[in-house]
């Protein structure tokens, strides 16, 4: 078994530090894809988050890293890390503008996000979604999936093994709470 | 509204009790929660009672920039879209229905000017494009001139003042087409000729230029009349994200086009022409006959799969395809409907779904004119090139090509070229269609290390590589055809390898090798040179000083090279000259390596990228500066072009799933790429001589083979192994019989069991169409040997007497997983069946008798011990390791010491003369075979051996003293390719 399947299992089975050690493996690949699918995009190339997981996914299968049984433990796992990959740029961008030495983002580190005015708007929904997670971890695990995963009612479902009703509820309640929290 | 995170729990839980409630209980709760939850009065009250102060954070979430396919789009949820809205000239009746990238409403003219109603489409899109309402206008006028039988009219598209964009378009109640044919339960012929009525609109919207780009049965309507109708001609494009080149599939509109349909190029972003229409015709035609679609995924949700299925794997005749529900509900028999489709009927369809866009129909006229032959049983264009085709890869792919000995094979190759059935009048050229046509392959080393970077003088008579044949690397040349090699840096160059460049070449003389070689960390300029070895060997001497790569050009008399600076600037001088021009530069952080002139000197090729992330692409530029042009869009590694003609570009690249490095041709003009290499096997490296009539590549690939240790029971560990010679190319499974060794052979066209005895290798039984043969089992009286094949997913339990006689299979397949144990008693086996997912140990009988069950939770490869009183098996798997568990012959848990496997390192097998139970222990790469005394629980390390055997499977000898297993290693090679006199180039 390699690696991956490993940290899986040990991040499903309880184990926190796993954690840590699965980030570093899946986030530069998701991180790489990102980029290549915003490269050579304009003002308004959008990123299709699941698209990318699904291909990360299919990598890391492919390369034997990832077993097929693992596709739902990855796929919760993933829209975590694509919050990361995300949440990052943007806050890089936000800095170096700050900074002054603002270069057009061709083909940096970095990933081409739209206007600026979104940028905040990142920000502010992660961190409203971290107080989500807090507090009820279902709830943020759902939204968490619909915003930086993209993912559809069905694919949640499949993934959080629960009623696509259930996360259509789950989905509803979280909203609210966000928009709340947000205000 | 801060809200800390206890409140935000508090506010959840409470919610539950309050949503369920309607806006009069909700306000009678609220009354009574509000004085027990005073702080959170305020937020419960504004989530429950919506007004517009959550309208700022609704906002904030719907105005997000679009991260995913299912995000919501503003001003587009149900809520705002009711009968009787005016949406530009139109008035809302009723919805209709709504995709994930769109809503259709029933809709008439506001104004009264028609009285004929419409389906109105609202495209779902975020943000508004600038150029949104100049698009529709350029587009309204071609896609309104459609006017076909077949084909849903379209009226008007615009953007609405509010911003609402919407398309009009005739309004077509009816069923979808495959709908349709199973109510009405149509045969193959009735269906065929409503695929025709398809046809016929396609193509007369080819003609007019437009490509429909998302063709699927929910997009194909029959209505009342029986009469079909094609919706959306031309929205696709419409609704695009951007012109460019990669349009990504998953644009503005999400994942709206159906990968199910969506043809290979299409996937990979792409340019497309009509042919992507044909390739979804192909699928729809090949559902039309079978009721399923070319892929089988189980399932289809995961999208990535089923689009590197569609881009990669191999699409199975209609005919094969299982046929029982499929005949039941035409009326008919499997058997009748096989032999119907079978032939003709395959042969169209998988030519529609060739991944290949010139392999294809070129149009859909041309799908129509051969379905018409059929129907009037006429010969058909689709099949001869197909016989050809396959006889090709089947050379190919038994690597028969690939040896010392190429002759018949190779003329009748050659014949058989001539007869391959090229496109009339097709636009790529036609050393692109098949740049290897009656080639010869010669493997020309035979290191045991892995060469690469190979370069061909010019006049084709000397090779150079790197290689480490159990030393330093270094680098080698030989005279091709002497098979004698020399050393020319013999261990005096530490940095040689670099496989982002190209790094050995020849002087245009061919009387020295050059290479790069670089001090340090290549931080200065001065660290990276050029280097020059005499071909016949002798004193290196500088070359090039800070640079990079180089190539001259074709005449001798120019030369291009780019630096180390960043972006990588390209320079050009004149041999005679000491200034150089810089023709061309890249962003800073950006790299321009493998620089190649074209042969007729025009243009110079090289490949541009971004190493970190192996980003790479082709581009090409002229020796003056001008024409930089970016040729492919694989965004992955790409390496080596070398450039054939004027218009064909040979190179490496690896896929975007990070297989390969397989070999692929560049037609420049139509910047079309094409994979080339059929095997597996790795191209690292690509050269050509100057008039390309050779072709040096070095090639990698894995082997596995089977090694023998011996075992001294008493003394302490041996460390030494040696291979055991059999005969094909990946052995593994061993085990022992009487006398003899029992394996698996996966080498060439043939999977199999093969027996190695008193030195030589004999197959016992062996397939073509295998997918996969299981482990040898050995019966206790030696006489049979038991092994599982896969077909197509299928697995079906075979046994074969130990000479290669009374082959039996049993006709039922089971699904087995995993290794297979004969019962003491020699009538029955122990292997795992799955169901539901999990693998459980089962009595298995070659007779049709059913399995009987035997142990409840999950195990896998039972072993048996040599006394036959129980087995040993492995159970689930917990992170990394498997316990190793016994059972007694009925079920019941047997008493054995605690051993822990991991992956890895999960086969046991005992030693019969000890009772010992030997399995691997070690690190990833270094693992030693150990024994356990299953009395005492005492363990032994039994072998001491180096590091890097990758040792897989193994079995013990019968006495205990030796223990053979299959090792997997790393190869590769430098092969030569001879295309021929007729391929010069002037």
């Amino acid at each position: 078994m390699t690696q991956l399947t490993e940290l899986l299992a040990r991040l499903q089975s309880g184990e926190t530090q796993a954690r840590d050690a699965l980030f570093a493996v899946a986030y530069p690949e998701l991180h790489r894809l990102a980029r290549s699918r915003l490269r050579d995009g304009g003002r308004d190339t959008l990123l299709d988050t699941t698209c990318l997981v699904h291909e990360a996914y299919l990598r890391f299968v492919t390369a034997g890293e990832l077993r097929a049984e693992d596709r739902r433990a990855f796929f919760a796992y993933a829209s975590q890390v694509m919050r990361s990959v995300i949440v990052n740029s943007v806050r890089e961008r936000v800095a170096q503008k700050r900074g002054g030495d603002w270069r057009p983002l061709t083909l940096s580190t970095q990933l081409t996000l739209p206007a600026a005015a979104d940028e905040q708007r990142i920000l502010k929904v992660h961190e409203a979604l971290e107080v989500l997670e807090q507090a009820d971890p279902r709830l943020g695990q759902v939204a968490q999936m619909r915003y930086f995963g993209g993912y559809s009612e069905q694919e949640i479902a499949e993934t959080m093994d629960v009623t696509e009703r259930t996360v259509r509820r789950d989905w509803e309640k979280a909203r609210l709470i966000l928009a709340e929290l947000l205000r | 509204m801060k809200l800390s995170v206890s409140q935000t729990a508090q506010l959840s839980r409470l919610l539950d009790e309050a949503l369920p409630l309607d806006a009069a209980g909700r306000r009678a709760w609220l009354e009574k929660q509000s004085a027990e939850y005073p702080d959170l009065a305020e937020a419960l009250r504004k989530v429950l009672l919506p007004d517009d102060s959550l309208a700022a954070g609704f906002e904030m979430l719907a105005a997000l920039p679009k991260l995913g396919g299912a995000m919501e789009a503003p001003a587009l949820t149900t809520g705002n879209l009711h009968a009787g809205k005016r949406v530009g000239p139109y008035e809302m009746i009723r919805p209709l229905g709504a995709g994930g990238m769109a809503q259709v409403w029933l809709a008439r003219r506001a104004d009264g000017a028609f009285r004929r109603e419409v389906a109105l489409k609202l495209p779902a899109l975020t943000h508004l494009r600038a150029d949104l309402e100049q698009r529709f206008a350029q587009e309204r006028d071609i896609l309104a001139s459609l006017e076909h039988p077949h084909i849903a009219r379209f009226y008007d598209a615009g953007v609405d003042p509010n911003g609402l964009s919407y398309l009009a378009l005739e309004y077509v109640h009816g069923e979808a087409l495959t709908d349709y044919c199973d109510a009405h339960r149509l045969g193959t012929a009735a269906r065929l000729k409503l695929f025709l009525q398809v046809l016929d609109a396609v193509q007369f919207a080819h003609t007019k230029h437009v490509i429909h780009r998302d063709l699927k049965p929910s997009n194909i309507l029959v209505n009342e009349s029986g009469d079909v109708q094609l919706l959306d001609f031309g929205v696709a494009k419409l609704l695009e994200a951007e012109e460019i080149d990669h349009t990504q599939l998953t644009g503005v509109h999400g994942r709206a086009l159906t990968p199910d349909y969506a043809s290979p190029e299409l996937l990979r972003g792409e340019p497309v022409d009509a042919r992507c229409d044909v390739y979804s015709l192909g699928v729809l035609l090949y559902e039309l006959l079978t009721d399923v679609r070319p892929y089988a995924l189980r399932n289809a949700a995961s999208i990535g799969l089923l689009e590197h299925a569609i881009a990669m794997v191999e699409v199975k005749k209609p005919s094969t395809r299982p046929l029982a529900d499929t005949a039941a509900a035409r009326g008919t028999t499997p058997e009748k409907l096989a032999r119907q489709l079978r032939g003709d009927l395959d042969a169209i369809a998988l030519k529609a779904l060739a991944k290949d866009p010139a392999r294809r129909y070129s149009s859909a006229a041309a799908i129509a004119q051969d379905l018409r032959r059929h129907l009037h049983t006429r010969p058909i264009e689709a099949l001869p090139a197909r016989v050809t085709d396959r006889l090709w890869k089947f050379l190919l792919r038994n690597r028969i090509l690939v040896g010392a000995a190429v002759t018949a094979v190779v003329a009748m190759l050659a014949v058989l070229g001539f007869l391959l059935v090229r496109p009339s009048g097709e636009a790529p050229g036609d050393l692109w269609l098949d740049p290897l046509a009656r080639a010869r392959l010669l493997r020309l080393t035979d290191f045991a290390g892995s060469e690469q970077a190979a370069a061909i003088s010019r006049d084709g008579r000397f090779a150079a590589f790197l290689a480490a044949s159990g030393g330093p690397l270094d680098i080698w040349v030989t005279e091709i055809g002497t098979n004698r090699y020399r050393n020319l840096t013999e261990g005096k160059i530490q940095q040689l390898r670099n496989p982002e460049i190209r790094t050995i070449g020849f002087s245009p003389d061919g009387a020295l090798v050059t290479f790069w070689t670089r001090a340090g960390d290549g931080s200065r300029a001065q660290d990276v040179n050029i280097v020059a070895a005499p071909t016949a060997g002798g004193e290196l001497q500088p070359y090039l000083p800070e640079t990079a790569e180089f190539d001259w050009s074709p005449d001798g008399k120019r030369l291009v090279f780019h630096t180390t600076a960043p972006g990588d600037p390209l320079f050009v001088r004149m041999a005679t000259d000491v200034t150089a021009h810089q023709i061309y530069v890249a962003a800073p952080g950006v790299h321009c390596h493998f620089l190649t002139w074209a042969p007729d000197g025009e243009f110079i090729y090289f490949v541009r990228g971004d190493p970190p992330s192996a980003d790479w692409d082709i581009w090409r530029v002229r020796p003056s500066g001008a024409g930089v042009e970016r040729l492919t869009f694989h965004h992955t590694r790409v390496t080596y072009p070398v450039p054939l003609d004027a218009r064909t570009v040979l190179y490496l690249a690896t896929d975007a799933d990070g297989s390969g490095p397989w070999l692929y041709v560049l037609d420049v003009v139509l910047k079309r790429p094409r994979r080339v290499s059929v095997g597996l096997e790795r191209y690292t490296s690509l050269a050509a001589n100057a008039d390309r009539t050779r072709l040096l590549a070095t090639v990698a690939d894995s082997r596995s083979d089977l090694w023998r240790v011996k075992v001294d029971s008493g003394g302490p560990p041996r460390g030494t192994a040696e291979q055991i010679a059999p005969v094909s190319q990946r052995a593994s499974a061993p085990r022992f019989g009487p006398g003899y060794i029992a394996y698996v052979s996966s080498g060439g066209a043939r999977r199999g069991i093969w027996k190695y005895m008193n030195g030589t290798a004999t197959e016992l039984w062996g397939d073509a169409s295998v997918d996969r043969v299981g482990t040898p089992s050995i019966s206790p009286n030696g006489r049979r040997i038991a092994f599982t094949v896969q077909r197509g997913g299928a697995t079906q339990l075979y046994a074969v007497d130990n000479d290669g006689r009374n082959v039996k299979a049993l006709t039922r397949t089971l699904a087995l997983r995993g290794d297979l144990a004969w019962a003491p008693d020699s009538q029955s086996l122990v292997g795992a069946i799955v169901s539901d997912g999990e693998p459980r140990l089962a009595r298995v009988f070659l007779d049709a008798t059913p399995p009987q069950s035997i142990v409840s939770d999950y195990s896998l490869d039972p072993v048996w011990s040599p006394d036959g009183k129980y087995f040993v098996y492995t159970g689930a798997q917990v992170a990394t390791i498997f316990p190793l568990r016994a059972s007694a012959p009925d079920g019941r848990p047997y008493n054995m010491p605690g051993l822990i496997l991991t992956t890895g390192a999960r086969r046991v097998a005992f030693a019969r003369n000890s009772g010992s139970l030997v399995f691997l222990r070690g690190g990833i790469d270094h693992k030693d075979f150990w024994g356990l005394d299953p009395q005492t629980g005492v363990e032994r390390q039994l072998t001491n051996l180096p590091a890097n055997f990758a040792i897989g499977d193994f079995d013990v000898s019968p006495d205990g003293a030796e223990i053979v297993f299959d090792r997997v290693q790393e190869s590769s090679s430098v092969v030569l390719i001879e295309r021929g006199k007729e391929f010069e180039v002037n």
